[in-house]
């Protein structure tokens, strides 16, 4: 199917748009920031409500993640995936908060849950096929733990570098692929 | 819909979601094998395409909402930061020094202490009312309106002036070869250094600077007046040269009053602390202190900075100066030669004085404060009492 390949190119031409934002926005082109937030903040979103986060909650933490983002321009330089970056800020509020919210004393990062839920877009498809395909990949999904569940979304629908899926979740980049190949299989021995 | 039957299909849909390089080739190879399902299959496929996982978003009445909290948040911080900021000038403004140093062994104003150092522009080709950029290799850029230059790490050059822009790439010669930017009186330039630190420089000065620094310390020399603020580098020192003083800075701003052809010298601390060396002598300048040097003496004491950097910003201040020294500023400012008679020139002037575009504006200023009258002669300014 030659649109795998296209997809790449997608991905690409996106990743370069990710860069070229984050460069005007160092260089100091305050239009860039707002381009930044409209560009991540759906994705940013979609993430939170995956770790099982209430939406206002999320809000908040959106809302500190690119304040901080703003305030810590220096730390940018040499930034090269500004997606992953946004991800791993996000994860990190949401981590203190659970962690605040959860009075124990957590000293590692705790395991968040991961949830995935599908919908079918497509307006031609009839409503109950449309109820049926969704109940069909939820079951797909639910055979995966959160950690792979988490793994395969950054991964696949976030569309995020090994080392980048490594580092959100804690993990070297080799570990990650493993868990992805896995969970692959898992499901494809299921389907059997 | 034939379709459906693939939407039932697990590990149809599994490639579909998380499509591996494995999966790529077990369906490649299907549909080949397979013709006549292509196009079922490609109509799945498109459905497919229209699966979203964790659809939820923010309504965008709540995203501009959430965005507009941000800018708050973004706001709020900079008005702590802006406070922050005027505690610094204010602590800044009693944290001045100044150093006059008196210098008798030197007479001639065009000629360089440090000949061999500087690059002599053909002076036949160029306007002396010009702006003059020397580079390392010896070409000389004009510019007729102030500019602002900037090097960066790599030695490119960038300079704007007026509503022109020149961009001259990195020459063949040595990185470390100098520069020399010459601001005539009447005009002024800024310049940005291969490090980062800006330096203004004032009218009737020449500054001398590396295309790149070298790898142990940053060095210019200056013969005229320049405000500079340096980049913190404690692995580089910064070390400003004058035909009789070297100071040393590890990141600070400072104004370095140091005309070759005048008899004072004077260096003004804003922020920071540098090390002055004037010949043998060596003097450590701190917050709250003004050094001034006369005949051989050196003397110390506070001064409020911005009436010795304000040029800058496009006016001057004043605190108990006597007139002569405002006219002699003004002079080279607009490049005018200013006459005065003798029995004004302690007149002592305080505030702010406006650096307007042509010099009548300005003296029409301080004749409305004090007593003073003004005529014009060929070009010549004659001001006397009132």
């Amino acid at each position: 199917m030659s649109n795998i390949s296209e997809h790449d190119e997608n991905k690409k031409a996106n990743d370069e748009e990710g860069q070229f934002l984050l460069f005007s926005f160092l260089k100091g082109d305050n239009n860039a920031f707002s381009l930044i937030y409209n560009k991540y903040v759906d994705e940013l979103f979609a993430y939170g409500i995956g770790l099982g986060f209430e939406r206002e909650t999320l809000k908040d933490a959106i809302q500190d993640t690119f304040f901080k983002f703003y305030i810590n321009k220096k730390q940018l330089e040499g930034i090269t995936h500004l997606k992953y970056y946004l991800f791993r800020m996000l994860k990190n509020r949401l981590f203190d908060i659970y962690k605040s919210l959860n009075k124990e004393n957590i000293v590692e990062a705790p395991d968040l849950p991961f949830l995935i839920e599908p919908s079918v877009l497509d307006e031609l498809i009839a409503n109950e096929d449309k109820l049926a395909l969704e109940t069909e990949i939820k079951t797909l999904l639910e055979i995966l733990t959160d950690r792979q569940r988490e793994a395969v979304y950054l991964r696949f629908i976030q569309e995020m570098e090994y080392e980048d899926v490594a580092d959100l979740l804690d993990m070297t980049a080799p570990a990650v692929r493993k868990l992805i190949s896995r969970a692959i299989k898992r499901m494809r021995d299921e389907n059997i | 819909m034939l379709s459906n039957q693939w939407l039932q299909n697990k590990s149809f849909i599994q490639w579909r979601l998380f499509p591996t390089q494995e999966d790529n080739l077990y369906w490649e190879q299907f549909i080949k094998v397979n013709p006549h399902l292509t196009d079922e299959i490609e109509e799945a496929i498109s459905i497919l395409k229209s699966i979203k996982l964790n659809t939820q978003k923010l309504s965008p009445e709540e995203k501009r909402n959430l965005f507009d909290l941000i800018q708050k948040d973004i706001e709020n911080r900079n008005k702590r930061r802006r406070f922050r900021i005027y505690l610094t000038v204010s602590a800044v403004a009693c944290a001045a020094l100044l150093l006059v140093l008196l210098q008798p062994f030197f007479s001639g104003k065009n000629e360089v202490p440090h000949e061999n150092l500087l690059v002599v522009a053909d002076s036949s080709t160029v306007n002396q009312k010009d702006i003059q950029l020397v580079l390392a290799n010896n070409r000389t850029i004009t510019f007729e309106e102030d500019a602002d230059i900037k090097y960066d790490k790599k030695g490119e050059i960038t300079a704007n002036a007026g509503v022109e822009q020149i961009k001259v790439s990195k020459t063949e010669e040595e990185e470390t070869a100098l520069n020399t930017l010459i601001v005539p009186k009447g005009k002024r330039s800024s310049l940005t250094l291969a490090d980062g630190s800006k330096v203004w420089v004032n009218s009737g000065s020449t500054l001398k600077f590396p295309t790149t620094f070298k790898i142990d310390r940053r060095e210019i020399w200056v013969d005229g007046e320049i405000y500079i603020e340096v980049e913190k580098n404690k692995a580089k020192p910064f070390y400003v040269n004058t035909s009789h003083m070297t100071i040393n800075v590890v990141g600070t701003q400072f104004n370095v009053t140091a005309y070759d052809e005048d008899t004072d010298y004077s260096v003004v601390l804003v922020e920071g602390c540098v090390d002055v060396s004037i010949n043998k002598e060596k003097a450590r300048l701190k917050p709250n202190q003004m050094l001034s040097v006369s005949m051989d003496k050196i003397s110390v004491q506070q001064i409020d900075v911005n009436n010795y950097i304000s040029w800058k910003e496009g006016y001057l201040q004043f605190a108990s100066e006597p007139l002569s020294n405002i006219l002699k500023r003004l002079s080279r400012y607009y490049d005018t030669p200013i006459d005065y008679d003798e029995n004004i020139a302690q007149l002592k002037c305080n505030g702010k004085l406006v650096l307007f575009d042509n010099l009548e504006d300005v003296m029409k200023t301080i004749y409305n404060t004090i007593p003073i009258k003004y005529s014009q002669k060929a070009d010549r300014i004659l001001v006397q009492k009132k």
